[in-house]
């Protein structure tokens, strides 16, 4: 007895330390990046022009560190990206949680698992060597903020559609039965009752689905033709901010402005992400404690 | 007056049963529609991976020897002959040296909250933590590794900054995988083992364990395949275009996904690449479907 309570102790207290551990590593990821932000980034810049109006140049005279055309880029390709792949993956929702008898259901699942898996240097790499080409026949370059953001519509698509799927099988099959037996077509059942409980676990997936967009680097970086000048169109070349942190950082010395100004866009992206995490978990809890009642 | 009342029902019904005949015919065609639009939507779901995985074998496959995945790069940089060991080599050593504290940590902080945690508020709270923990995209870890190991540990661009770079990327899913196994289990198994007064331990590696193992390992190897195809955690820690040294921990390594990328960047879409990404692709999708089916072989 002696020594199953001594075992006990050493489990409990031992699993305790890795779970305090784990979660003081966040708070050091958090905290030491915050350490080694400056916002604005250096003196005599304005948090305006940081955020928004300067442009990156940190090399000229005076250095100019503006992550504005960042956002801007990043909002398109995110933004371009989302809207390509969601009726794509509403209708992979409907497929997975309506239609799909349970055989084909048990291919599909997992292999969307496997599409959220292959790694984003490899989509890259493949939007490099079949997308970018394609467009150079119309466009003076092929690498733009569209093709970033096409590959992104692929990377994005299983998290948007699984979470779709998910939200829709929660929806009550009697409200959905009962809606049938009225003799309405699936289509209208789907649109009038389905998708109308299930809309927030679908936001869920598209808030979900910018989260990792907005943090998605290489292909990117491959892709977007990585030009710091702000983007006027979907067709140019443009910088988005994770590909601007990849680009410059190697080139910024330790501790200067530019590598202030490379950590806060970092941090910016941090947060944002983490916030967006937070939403999505809320609007989870909401459609589950929704079907409770 | 009775006689147009009966008119007008009767103009009524037949109106009714047109509109009727119509929709039903409308509803048929609508749900064919419904029916088939979801299929191909399913059928594109699924043949993208494949799709991917069969272009990349096609320009890729003939590159693919034994002395391309087994011997160095040749030439002083990277120009498109020789092979791609070095990369290998220092991908399967970032993972595992980088699996050594987030399973520690993983697999620890999962037993708690499942086995001995009571408090819903701390459960709650923990697992909001990690899970923004795996919502930080890697380029941020970078970022973190670079600050704290490269610059403040002076441990320069090398194995080991970045192995603990791709142990952080990892660790918050082998948390939550291990968590979401363990709680799996069966409450009356637990209850049955309670009631019999065995020892918590006992319980866990008795009771919980074995059922929950699969479901874990899958997890694990997830996390691994995860960390073995991300650049991003790499570019300010570990990575290099090109070495000819050994493996030091404190030294910058090749792995297989920035090999990729700066391949890319120098060259171009070769055939020296195509094979550079088949192996990477075919390595992550043949073990993550191992993962699958083992998690399938044993459901909770």
């Amino acid at each position: 007895m002696h020594a199953a309570t001594h075992s006990d102790a050493l489990l409990r207290n031992g699993s305790l330390a890795a779970l305090a551990s784990a979660v003081a590593l966040l708070a050091l990821v958090v905290g030491y990046i915050v350490w080694e932000s400056r916002i604005p980034p250096a003196d005599g810049t304005s948090l305006a022009g940081f955020l928004l109006f300067d442009r990156w140049d940190p090399t000229g005279q005076p250095p100019l560190l503006g992550i504005g055309h960042a956002w801007m880029a990043t909002l398109l390709v995110v933004g371009l990206a989302v809207a390509l792949a969601t009726p794509l993956a509403i209708l992979i929702g409907i497929f997975l949680a309506e239609i799909a008898p349970p055989a084909a259901r048990a291919v599909a699942e997992p292999t969307l698992q496997l599409l959220a898996g292959v790694p984003a240097v490899v989509y890259g790499f493949v939007g490099y060597a079949t997308l970018v080409p394609f467009m150079e026949r119309w466009l003076p370059t092929g690498e733009t903020l569209l093709c970033a953001a096409v590959i992104l519509a692929l990377m994005v698509l299983p998290f948007i559609a699984a979470t779709a799927a998910e939200s829709f099988s929660l929806v009550a099959r009697e409200l959905r039965y009962g809606g049938l037996a009225l003799g309405v077509s699936r289509w209208y059942a789907f649109s009038r009752i389905t998708l109308r409980k299930a809309a927030p676990g679908v936001l869920a997936g598209v808030i979900l689905g910018m989260g990792r967009g907005l943090g998605e680097t290489l292909a990117v970086l491959m892709l977007s033709g990585n030009s710091p000048l702000f983007p006027d169109s979907l067709v140019s070349r443009g910088q988005p901010l994770t590909a601007l942190i990849a680009t410059d950082l190697g080139e910024s010395a330790i501790h200067s402005d530019r590598y202030y100004a490379l950590f806060s866009a970092g941090l910016m992206l941090m947060v944002t992400v983490i916030a967006i995490n937070a939403l999505v978990i809320r609007l989870k809890q909401r459609l589950v404690g929704a079907e409770r009642h | 007056m009775q006689n147009v009342i009966d008119l007008h029902a009767g103009a009524r019904d037949a109106l009714l049963a047109a509109r009727s005949a119509r929709t039903a015919r409308g509803t048929e065609v609508s749900d064919a529609l419904y029916r088939a639009a979801a299929w191909i939507a399913g059928g594109i779901g699924v043949a993208i991976p494949v799709a991917i995985l069969a272009y990349l074998a096609w320009h890729g496959l003939s590159a693919v020897t034994i002395e391309f995945l087994f011997s160095v790069p040749r030439g002083s940089s990277l120009d498109g002959t020789g092979g791609i060991w070095p990369a290998i080599k220092g991908s399967l050593a970032l993972v595992g040296l980088g699996l050594v504290p987030a399973l520690l940590l993983g697999i620890g902080g999962g037993i708690y909250l499942a086995e001995f945690n009571r408090s819903q508020a701390l459960e709650h709270a923990a697992r909001f933590c990690i899970e923004s923990l795996a919502a930080v995209p890697g380029l941020v870890y970078s970022l973190f590794g670079y600050a704290l190991l490269v610059v403040a540990f002076k441990f320069k661009i090398s194995l080991i900054a970045g192995a603990v770079t791709l142990g952080f990327v990892m660790l918050p899913l082998i948390l939550i995988g291990t968590h979401e196994a363990l709680r799996a289990v069966d409450p009356a198994l637990r209850e049955a083992a309670h009631a019999l007064g065995v020892s918590q331990t006992y319980m866990f590696a008795r009771v919980a364990l074995p059922v929950a193992w699969p479901a874990i390992l899958t997890s694990i190897v997830l996390a691994a395949v995860h960390a073995l195809g991300a650049a991003a955690p790499l570019l300010f820690t570990s990575a290099t275009v090109f070495t000819r040294e050994p493996l030091g921990l404190f030294k910058p390594v090749m792995a297989l996904p920035t090999h990729l990328y700066f391949v890319t960047s120098e060259i171009g879409a070769t055939v020296y690449a195509f094979g550079s990404a088949l192996v990477l692709a075919a390595l992550i999708l043949g073990v993550s479907v191992f993962a699958l089916l083992l998690k399938r072989r044993h459901p909770l």
